[in-house]
């Protein structure tokens, strides 16, 4: 069992098996989520990459130098630790609104039918067929439309939960959000602070899951996919920009482009902010 | 008309839980479905697609939701079986690992009942202990694991012998045993041909010469590199060796290692001298002078052990192997002489090896043909590299020694540090052969052509006049399916041969040829 990278939120202590899924081993403590996964899904905060996943693990604990899984220890070495803080390099406004807008387009072209991505372009909302789809979608724009006027309280409460998904396409979009936030706050030294702080007040709910995905976007703690994105919305590089977001894309069903959507959308309104 | 299920505490990733709403709006007679986890938000959504009922409003956000809206019941039973067949699928098992999972030995016994044989992959460190428990339950071990003190070893192998048992390893990566390939294992034929090995690569080269031409293997038994050193005086290997002279299937005995200490090289001789069967040896880089019985065949190269003892084993002369040889040589020299033509400058020859045991038999072959070769694993001392990521004159690279391989994947399964090498090697000027290795099989890299074609098209990019030779380990039978590759790599312009040393032999004539211009 080798351990490839760890990410650097991972807390000291005793973890049980939470969930098991082919790509992922996730264990809890307390409200703490930790996963285990290969290295195709890539390094995050709460990540441990491994080469393979141990699909039988039952136990994992964390000490200041190893990781215990089962009767395996990882030693904790130093280059194999993930940083997963927002990049915190000064980028040009400029080059990111180009680059926002070609993500957004990159989203409508490429993201999974039935994802946020709708946003963007109305034509995707043909996806949404059935009488609870459509009604889920009318709840979307709804949510959508509360974020557009301001209201950033009633947009969370409205999103929060909302959709398809181990973690609910509005918890994506709103962890979108928060990272998106945090982008323009340390790239963009836009002042975001404040968003940042009311749309997290409102966005735990009761998934265990998507709340550590919210609280690791809150505290700008991002996947080393979406890190590699926001590195790429920073340079003028097209290629670079569409191989990230392809690679950002590609997590969960849809959760990578409602994450996307809401990352892109925040910063679109941003960029639009009076301030 | 409308059913709802839901799955208590139940976690499916969002990918399944796509699938399952996709198949159930296929249903026929459908109306509506909905299959989120029931947080309050969704919960409202339901109602307002009148899909509400009173478990689902009593259902957690940590719960799964299933509505279905369907015309009759028949429909509505239909869509709830193929919404289970989905959820009940157990989860593939990622690249290697297994779909059946044991919280411990004790369970894995009792899940396998009949398991004869235990593969430990843990932390050194923790291997020794488990292996102790498989003896105790009467299993023999492959140890796969490394890092384990010798003085276990030795009371592992003892305490083994002593129940009848086998210990292969610890740091044993390859065995056949029965027909069944275990970790970096080739899909072999079977026959009369027992192996034993020190030493994985080269049982892996051995096993798949002798089955591609034509004999086959009865069992492969690895060791560990570090039995036939003095500290643990051959316990496997000579328990190996008792086996296989015992073994009614064996008709033939190979024994690859590299040259072991010189006091275990006499108990070793002494265990053949009773063997009533021939055995051919290959020590690579140790000559054994002492003729030990009439029937026993040194070889200096694994490619002769092999031919020597595929040829026994078919019922053909010992002469025979010869002739496969020289005929495979006078090929490599008509190569050899097309390629040195075609180079206005022949200088310097860069091995870059996945397999260890490789690099000791590029130095046995090489230096009669182009002088000094160096190495980061040298068979003599003075030829040792000052720095292995600089390589200069003619050298050749163990990428798997552990130097490279700290925090990442053998070679054999991860190219990207020798696809590296390959295109930063080519750039110099004074590069004209890149002489490498590709082993086959189970446990190796399943795509490797994906991974190698890339870097060799940018090498030839880089230097017009480079030579890439190529041995490629591996048989038909193997998931990588030895021809494909081979021919993929000749229609990328790579010289292919069918062995380690034949591949030794046509890049050195190469440089010879080239600079004897």
């Amino acid at each position: 069992m080798d351990l490839i990278s760890y990410g650097d939120s991972i807390p000291e202590g005793e973890y049980k098996l939470h969930s098991a899924f082919a790509n992922a081993l996730n264990f809890r403590r307390g409200k703490m989520l930790v996963s285990l996964v290969p290295p195709r899904t890539g390094a995050g905060p709460l990540n441990l990459v491994l080469k393979q996943l141990p699909l039988g693990a039952k136990r994992l604990r964390s000490t200041r130098f190893y990781f215990y899984i089962d009767e395996n220890r990882l030693r904790k070495e130093p280059d194999s630790l993930y940083s997963s803080s927002v990049p915190a390099e000064d980028a040009d406004p400029e080059t990111v609104r180009e680059n926002i807008a070609d993500l957004a387009s990159l989203l409508v072209k490429k993201a999974p039918p039935k994802s946020l991505a709708f946003i963007f372009d109305p034509k995707l909302e043909k996806h949404f067929t059935r009488v609870f789809e459509k009604h889920l979608l009318a709840r979307f724009k709804k949510a959508v439309a509360y974020f557009l006027a301001g209201n950033d309280s009633r947009g969370v409460k409205t999103m929060r939960g909302l959709g398809l998904g181990l973690t609910p396409s509005g918890d994506d979009f709103i962890s979108g959000l928060l990272a998106g936030l945090n982008f323009a706050k340390k790239c963009l030294r836009f002042d975001a602070e404040t968003r940042i702080e009311r749309i997290y007040f409102y966005a735990e709910g009761g998934n265990l899951v998507s709340n550590s995905f919210l609280r690791c976007s809150y505290e700008g703690k991002v996947s080393a996919k979406v890190r590699r994105l926001m590195k790429a919305l920073s340079v003028k590089n097209r290629k670079e920009l569409a191989a990230a977001a392809a690679a950002a894309l590609n997590s969960g069903h849809t959760s990578g482009a409602d994450f996307c959507s809401g990352l892109v959308f925040a910063l679109f309104q941003e960029f639009k902010s009076p301030d | 008309m409308i059913k709802t299920v839901i799955k208590k505490g139940a976690y499916f990733d969002s990918v399944s839980l796509m699938q399952v709403a996709k198949k159930l709006n296929a249903v026929p007679g459908v109306l509506d479905s909905a299959v989120v986890m029931a947080t309050k938000e969704n919960k409202g959504i339901i109602k307002a697609s009148g899909l509400l009922t009173p478990e689902i409003q009593q259902a957690g956000d940590s719960d799964l939701a299933i509505a279905v809206s369907a015309r009759t019941q028949a429909d509505l039973d239909a869509a709830f079986k193929a919404a289970d067949e989905l959820l009940n699928k157990k989860p593939a098992a990622s690249a290697g690992g297994a779909a059946r999972k044991a919280a411990g030995l004790d369970e894995a016994v009792k899940m396998l009942d009949g398991a004869n044989l235990a593969v430990i992959s843990v932390a050194g460190r923790f291997a020794g202990s488990l292996a102790a428990d498989c003896l105790e339950k009467g299993l023999h071990v492959m140890l796969f694991s490394d890092n384990v003190p010798v003085e276990t070893e030795v009371e592992l192998k003892k305490a083994a012998a002593k129940k009848g048992l086998l210990v292969m390893g610890p740091d044993c990566g390859t065995a056949i045993i029965n027909g069944a390939p275990i970790a970096f294992a080739n899909s072999v034929r079977r026959g009369n041909v027992g192996v034993v090995a020190a030493s994985g690569t080269g049982a892996q080269e051995v096993t798949a010469l002798v089955s591609n031409e034509g004999a086959g293997i009865s069992q492969c038994i690895g060791t560990g590199g570090r039995d036939v050193k003095a500290e643990v005086g051959a316990l496997t290997f000579i328990q190996a060796l008792k086996m296989l002279a015992s073994d009614t299937g064996t008709e033939v005995i190979l024994l690859v290692s590299k040259p072991p200490a010189p006091e275990v090289m006499k108990k070793i001789a002494a265990e053949v001298k009773k063997i009533k069967k021939p055995v051919v040896a290959v020590l690579l880089g140790g000559a054994i002078t002492e003729k030990i019985k009439d029937d026993f065949y040194p070889a200096k190269t694994l490619e002769e052990a092999a031919y020597k003892a595929a040829c026994l084993g078919k019922g053909l002369k010992i002469g025979k192997a010869k002739e496969l040889i020289y005929d495979m040589n006078l090929k490599a020299e008509a190569l050899a002489k097309k390629e040195a033509a075609r180079k206005k400058h022949s200088s310097c020859l860069r091995g870059l090896f996945s397999g260890g045991t490789f690099v000791s038999e590029a130095q046995v072959i090489l230096p009669e043909l182009i002088g000094a070769v160096k190495s980061n694993a040298p068979l003599d001392k003075k030829n040792k590299l000052a720095d292995s990521m600089k390589l200069s004159g003619h050298a050749v690279i163990d990428l798997g020694e552990d130097e490279f391989t700290v925090g990442r994947p053998h070679p054999m399964i991860d190219f990207a540090l020798r696809n590296k090498m390959i295109v930063s090697e080519a750039a110099r000027s004074e590069v004209s052969v890149l002489l490498l290795d590709l082993v086959l099989g189970y446990g190796s890299n399943l795509k490797p052509l994906d991974d190698i074609l890339p870097p060799l098209a940018a090498a030839f990019k880089r230097n017009k006049e480079l030579s890439i030779v190529v041995s490629v380990t591996g048989t038909e039978t193997d998931p990588q399916v030895r021809s494909r590759v081979v021919k993929a790599l000749e229609a990328a312009g790579v010289l292919v041969m069918p062995s380690n040393a034949g591949a030794c032999r046509l890049a050195g004539e190469i440089i010879r040829l080239g600079n004897r211009k």
